[in-house]
């Protein structure tokens, strides 16, 4: 009796539904979520989805609704099922654009709008990860996907992805995120390979201060111009610029506050867990897992190499006035690119000061991934 | 789709994002070109 009582209380428990790549997906949560607290890549980010893959992959008994399992036979679905649907209609990463753009100052672009050359160029990683996903056997669709990785926009790749691969999403919102925290370690190499030192300790002349009017309009302009060119492009686009008016116009305090603080960090959250809890055993432990990885790393060093390339390009163009480190910034991931340019400008160059010159091909980098998601979300939609 | 498709929309898609920021170059140019000067023409108004 003692013994049958026992057998049913384990054959009720998720222990009796464990399989191997069950465990092996917990494990890997679990050193997700060291990353995340220990190491602090990404945390913010890194450890809501950690903990969404380990609360997705704790075996369910049969017959009890998941956490990530549709309403069925009259019963509602999981909680995450619900909040899921914020990823799956792209709603989160358009309100976490929405935060961004509240804390982007779009002043040193507008004094230098030649840095949207730069943001384009670092888009070159996007392209070459499509094209060798594509030769490595990846739909037009998924390689799209895994390409976008390259604009290092964690929002833009969730969006894309979660329209055109949405099987891929949980292999590419890591790659992605994982290869941003490690941009101080991606970036530096390739930017002492493709410039000289004298490139590097070039000093570049104060940027014009940019008026108020200026930048209230700025917003209003890019988002009537991106959108009557490329309506895909309206959610993300038009979010950013939103939140970049709320914080110009000066007279949206209380919006703005709420958008970058609460209102990002809820999203934030939701985005985290649910984008983690799809990232089940079946879908995550597949060659295409590795494959992205591979890919995603490959963008980020194009996208790295283009955006230098376009900064040598302009250094030479402007008679050596421009530092062609800043090209590197022109791959989103704000504000840590910039960050890089300048630390590698004052080890060439200790009196320089790069990072508001960064700024520019930084934040145009985000218009830039936004657009190039747009593109490829209009073709292969 | 072939490698050279792919290729064939990756130079597409470059050349559009490449567009796309050029006429937002412009439009920036411009704008700001004008906001400048009126800025300027009221700063001078409200001196004299």
């Amino acid at each position: 009796m003692f013994i049958e009582a026992i057998q049913k209380l384990i054959q009720g428990s998720g222990f009796a539904a464990l399989t191997c790549q069950s465990v092996v997906m917990i494990v890997l949560s679990l050193v997700l979520i060291y990353f995340a607290i220990v190491k602090k890549f990404e945390p913010l980010l890194l450890l809501p989805i950690a903990f969404g893959m380990l609360l997705i992959n704790l075996p369910i008994p049969a017959g009890e609704i998941g956490l990530m399992d549709g309403p069925a036979n009259g019963q509602a679905g999981g909680l995450l099922y619900y909040l899921y649907q914020g990823v799956k209609l792209g709603i989160y990463p358009s309100l976490i654009f929405l935060g961004i753009g509240t804390m982007t100052d779009f002043g040193p672009l507008i004094a230098r709008p030649s840095s949207l050359f730069l943001g384009a160029g670092a888009q070159f990683g996007i392209v070459i990860a499509f094209i060798v996903a594509v030769a490595l056997g990846f739909t037009p669709q998924e390689a799209a996907s895994i390409g976008i990785i390259g604009g290092a926009d964690g929002p833009t790749a969730i969006y894309l992805t979660s329209k055109l691969a949405p099987d891929l999403l949980p292999s590419i919102a890591i790659a992605a995120y994982s290869y941003m925290a490690l941009i101080p370690l991606i970036q530096p190499p390739i930017m002492r390979a493709l410039t000289t030192k004298k490139e590097r300790e070039i000093k570049m002349t104060q940027l014009r201060e940019v008026s108020k009017l200026e930048k209230v309009c700025f917003p209003i302009m890019v988002t009537i111009l991106c959108i009557l060119l490329l309506p895909s492009v309206a959610p993300l686009i038009g979010m950013l610029m939103l939140g970049n008016l709320f914080k110009e116009s000066g007279v949206t305090e209380r919006l703005s506050s709420t958008a970058q603080n609460a209102l990002i960090n809820i999203v934030t959250i939701f985005l985290g867990v649910t984008v983690g809890a799809t990232a089940t055993a079946q879908q995550f432990l597949s060659p295409a897992t590795l494959k992205i990885i591979f890919l995603g790393l490959m963008a980020f060093c194009f996208s790295t190499i283009g955006g230098l390339l376009l900064g040598k390009l302009m250094c030479f163009l402007s008679g050596g006035k421009i530092n062609p480190l800043i090209g590197s910034a022109g791959v989103s991931a704000v504000p840590m690119a910039a960050r890089v340019a300048q630390v590698e400008g004052q080890k060439a160059n200790p009196g320089n000061y790069l990072l508001m010159h960064a700024m520019g091909p930084n934040v145009a980098g985000v218009i830039g991934s936004a657009v190039a998601a747009g593109i490829l979300l209009s073709l292969f939609r | 789709m072939t490698v050279s498709e792919a290729a064939l929309v990756g130079v597409f898609c470059m050349s559009l994002v490449f567009g796309i920021l050029a006429v937002l170059y412009f439009l920036i140019r411009i704008f700001t070109a004008g906001i400048r000067k009126f800025e300027s023409r009221r700063a001078e108004k409200n001196r004299s």
